[in-house]
């Protein structure tokens, strides 16, 4: 790594998807583990977690936190930021779906995911209360936010990274009750 | 009289891992089978699939009343085929070139990719299901027969018999379960099709396999 550090170790966290043995792999060799979720709703991955803490006790390590790593998008309203990640959002999933052989996303697959699935777009509010309720039926200890959505408008981004900074993130901790 | 009770599950990924849970919720029994030593992923078994057990491939097509063909489509020729002889096998694989690589160096031109596996697995009754819904809207979208919105799974196969036993199958999932023709028609749920990724109603379902 370059510019050196000026000490300690960085800590790494290997980035799972629904695939078991990579969940028992990571747990083998004494990394923390890092969720990937783009889609469906977030409580399907409880097990994943669990298979992580149990396997790295038959392993003889002590479990490290389990992350939780989805796409988002913060913005003034629900539908404000609705309306401004829709296209962006179709982009990207036009561009990853052709080279696998999804057919184009439609508005309704995209509100579904909002409402039910591993989108976290709309006010600060709403994306701080989604983050927290998955992070408590997971059981997990960080999140990160995929921001952007590919191309998203630099002036959107940087709304988007100020209100994760300076209310979302706040608002979750104070949700989940952790300083 | 269905008495299909026993599903054997070839592959242990997202696919071959979510068919379990649904069948396990749905009473049956099931085994599964990784491509390796079925103690690597007996941990994984139990707490993700619990009730399932881990066994060989060959044990798991020996048990079965089903075997759900739930593995890279690149590896459906490693499979010995003499295993399968009167076999129902539903074939959940689809082509995905980052796993697989071109597909012209595992189908000849011109032919489904499940006409390929029932070439390769001579003497088994092959149906094509539950490949075009993503993996993780098979786990979310699961509805008893009946519930409102419930979803589609098209299935496509040439034995009559085999296709009703896998409609059942579909059903007890919890899908609809919708006959699209057989294994030739079967181009139309593979991958760059309008149905592929389709997550909808049967009357949804019908019109994206007609586009």
């Amino acid at each position: 790594v370059f510019p050196k550090t000026e000490g300690g170790s960085i800590p790494v966290y290997v980035g799972v998807g629904g695939t078991p043995q990579s969940v028992v792999r990571t747990a083998k060799y004494g990394f923390a583990m890092m969720l990937a979720v783009i889609g469906g709703a977030p409580d399907r991955f409880k097990p994943y977690v669990d298979l992580y803490r149990q396997a790295s006790k038959e392993f003889g390590h002590t479990p490290l936190p389990v992350g939780l790593h989805s796409p988002g998008f913060i913005g003034d309203t629900d539908q404000q930021a609705r309306d401004a990640a829709w296209p962006p959002y179709k982009a990207f999933h036009t561009k990853v779906g052709a080279s696998r052989g999804w057919p184009p996303v439609t508005r309704a697959q995209y509100e579904q995911e909002i409402d039910h699935g591993s989108l976290y777009i709309g006010s600060a509010e709403t994306v701080a209360r989604k983050i927290a309720s998955a992070m408590k039926v997971l059981d997990v200890n960080r999140f990160d936010l995929v921001y952007g959505l590919g191309t998203a408008k630099a002036t959107d981004r940087m709304k988007t990274i100020e209100l994760y900074g300076s209310v979302v993130i706040p608002r979750v901790r104070e949700l989940l009750g952790v300083e | 009289m269905n008495t299909d009770t026993v599903v054997g599950i070839l592959g242990a990924g997202k696919l071959g891992v979510t068919i379990a849970q649904l069948a396990l919720a749905a009473g049956y029994t099931v085994y599964i089978a990784g491509s390796g030593d079925p103690v690597d992923i007996e941990l994984s078994t139990k707490i993700i699939t619990p009730g399932a057990v881990a066994v060989t491939a060959e044990s798991a097509v020996k048990r079965a009343d089903i075997v759900m063909l739930a593995l890279p489509l690149g590896r459906f020729g490693d499979l010995g085929s003499e295993l399968f002889h009167g076999k129902l096998v539903i074939d959940g694989m689809n082509h995905w070139r980052e796993v697989d690589g071109p597909l012209e160096a595992i189908i000849a031109d011109g032919t489904t990719t499940s006409e390929a596996v029932q070439r390769h697995l001579v003497g088994a009754h092959v149906i094509k299901a539950l490949n075009h819904m993503g993996y993780h809207h098979l786990r979310d979208e699961a509805k008893p027969a009946g519930a409102s919105g419930r979803k589609a799974i098209a299935v496509a196969g040439d034995d009559e018999p085999s296709v009703q036993r896998v409609n059942q199958f579909v059903n007890r999932l919890g899908f609809d379960p919708l006959y699209i023709g057989g294994l030739r028609d079967s181009h139309v749920l593979e991958s760059g099709q309008p149905a592929f990724g389709a997550n909808v109603p049967l009357i949804q379902l019908q019109k994206l396999i007609k586009k």
